[in-house]
């Protein structure tokens, strides 16, 4: 637990989470500051995307509380980008229509999108290098080009901080580190925090600067080489692994 | 064809089937996109035993209907539905059993087998002018409503937890969606039936979705495709005898079938 932010915008305190009765995620601590970027790792039903609800304050914590540092909506903009398997291909939406979505609540109730926010959703299209996809109905794309639409959208509502659940899942090698270059980019050069979860942890670790690792309530918060240790992984994940270095990449493989 | 118009309980059943067939392909748009085809279904039955305990204690079976629906809302749009519970067995569960209460409350009425069948495939010959008059008016409201409101209804059907992170209440929202189909099925059930109120619910959205592919123009395919057969399914049935909500729904599933045709003609 040994993650530094000077000043947050988001500080889980001694947070529990759960559904119903039983707890998913207990006497959680971590924070996450202005240009941050953050992954998020721990296998499936660790309580990623839980933690992510609570974060962007969908979800209320059953122990602890979830402060933010800033105003949410005004100070602090979150650009929450979903599972793309949540959304239902069923809809003939375009990618257009779909990133236009993300000007709804600026428009306000009995008013449609104007122009301000279609100059909004261009620069989103163009900010993911997308623009050529903006005609083509959402249903139809390849998981990777979704996943830049959704980006797209989570950057049209103006985010400054950026909140994606499993932008990687189920996506090929050449499509996985696009997207996390993608987010890289993102933060590294626009200055927009990133916090992401996966399960994918080698792929994650050489990406961003701070990881927060949970399974089975246990967890660790910091900046990748602290958190990247092998003693760290086997205390939370529970089996002997080794983590080395490969052509200046880190790689953790379990122990045989 | 014209001939038809010359009566006035056929231009009455015109006027009041049309206004509730265009509105329902609209709402079923969202029906279908999602997935809660089996939610609308079970809503219409539930309105029928409304109905049936109208004619049982003499009391208005529109309000009857209105107070089932409106309870049946509250629960479909509970955070908790289908959540402890598989969610198609309990739409199964009432489905099944509101429709048993309604044939038993009703068969021992004066007209109880009569009954029965007009809670199934409804009586529009037997709709009176205001009645027309009056569900025309509120099936416009509610079609008003829902375009007044369309792209809230249409975030918070394709992205409840995109939309809730900028503010929307996602459980009001979809309280108000349940609400405005809750109200339109249960006034429509007593004058059009179950089975005609659930085809206008599919069909005509299912016929959107074959041949269109974009939103805009599913909506208008599905509401463009209801009117039109009511109007023929009320044509063939004055023509050729027959009861006139089988003959329409026939007409609607008639004219999916083309359109699934000419998709697959148009692709290959």
């Amino acid at each position: 637990m040994s993650g530094m932010v000077s000043r947050p915008l988001v500080r889980f305190d001694g947070v529990a989470l759960g559904y119903g009765e039983g707890a998913v995620v207990e006497n959680l601590s971590f924070a996450v500051g202005g240009s941050d970027f953050l992954g998020i790792v721990g296998p499936n039903g660790a309580g990623k995307s839980t933690i992510l609800k609570a974060m962007l304050g969908i979800l209320r914590p059953t122990a602890g509380e979830v402060v933010y540092g800033a105003e949410v909506h005004r100070d602090l903009r979150f650009g929450y980008v979903p599972q793309r398997y949540a959304l239902d291909d069923i809809y003939p939406l375009s990618v257009r229509a779909i990133v236009r979505m993300a000007r709804y609540a600026r428009a306000g109730l009995l008013r449609r999108p104007d122009a301000e926010d279609e100059r909004a959703v261009d620069r989103a299209l163009e900010a993911i290098d997308i623009q050529g996809l903006g005609d083509r109905r959402f249903g139809e794309l390849s998981g990777g080009q979704r996943q830049r639409a959704l980006i797209a959208r989570a950057l049209a509502t103006g985010a400054n901080f950026l909140v994606l659940d499993e932008p990687t899942d189920g996506m090929d090698f050449k499509s996985t580190h696009g997207i996390l270059g993608l987010m890289r980019r993102l933060n590294r050069e626009d200055g927009i925090t990133v916090v992401f979860v996966s399960h994918q942890l080698n792929e994650v670790a050489n990406y961003v600067d701070e990881l927060l690792v949970i399974d089975e309530g246990r967890y660790d918060w910091g900046p990748v080489e602290e958190v990247l240790t092998a003693e760290n992984l086997q205390r939370i994940y529970d089996v002997a692994v080794a983590v080395d270095r490969v052509a200046g990449s880190a790689v953790v493989v379990v122990k045989r | 064809m014209i001939e038809m118009l010359q009566y006035d309980f056929i231009r009455t059943a015109l006027l009041g089937t049309t206004a509730i067939g265009i509105v329902c392909a609209y709402l079923g748009v969202y029906v279908v996109l999602r997935r809660i085809v089996f939610v609308g279904a079970t809503l219409a039955q539930i309105s029928s035993a409304g109905i049936a305990l109208g004619i049982l204690t003499g009391w208005s079976p529109n309000a009857w209907s209105l107070a089932l629906s409106f309870l049946a809302v509250l629960f479909f749009s509970h955070p908790s539905f289908g959540k402890r519970w598989p969610q198609d067995a309990t739409l199964g569960v009432l489905f099944t059993v509101t429709g048993a209460a309604a044939v038993l409350l009703v068969a021992h009425t004066a007209r109880g087998n009569e009954e029965v069948v007009h809670l199934v495939q409804g009586n529009l010959l037997a709709m009176t002018a205001s009645e027309a008059r009056w569900l025309s008016a509120t099936f416009a409201g509610i079609l008003a409503v829902h375009v007044a409101l369309f792209k809230e209804f249409l975030y918070l059907s394709f992205d409840p937890v995109m939309a809730a992170t900028q503010g929307y209440r996602a459980g009001r929202w979809d309280l108000a969606f349940y609400l405005l189909l809750g109200v339109g099925i249960a006034l429509a059930i007593k004058a059009i039936g179950i089975l005609l109120m659930f085809a206008f619910l599919v069909i005509p959205a299912s016929l959107g979705l074959v041949l269109t592919r974009r939103l805009g123009g599913v909506i208008a395919a599905a509401m463009v495709s209801a009117a039109l057969a009511v109007f023929l399914g009320i044509w063939l049935s004055y023509r050729y005898d027959f009861p006139s909500a089988p003959m329409i729904i026939a007409v609607m599933g008639g004219l999916l079938a083309v359109a699934a045709v000419w998709r697959r003609l148009a692709r290959s």
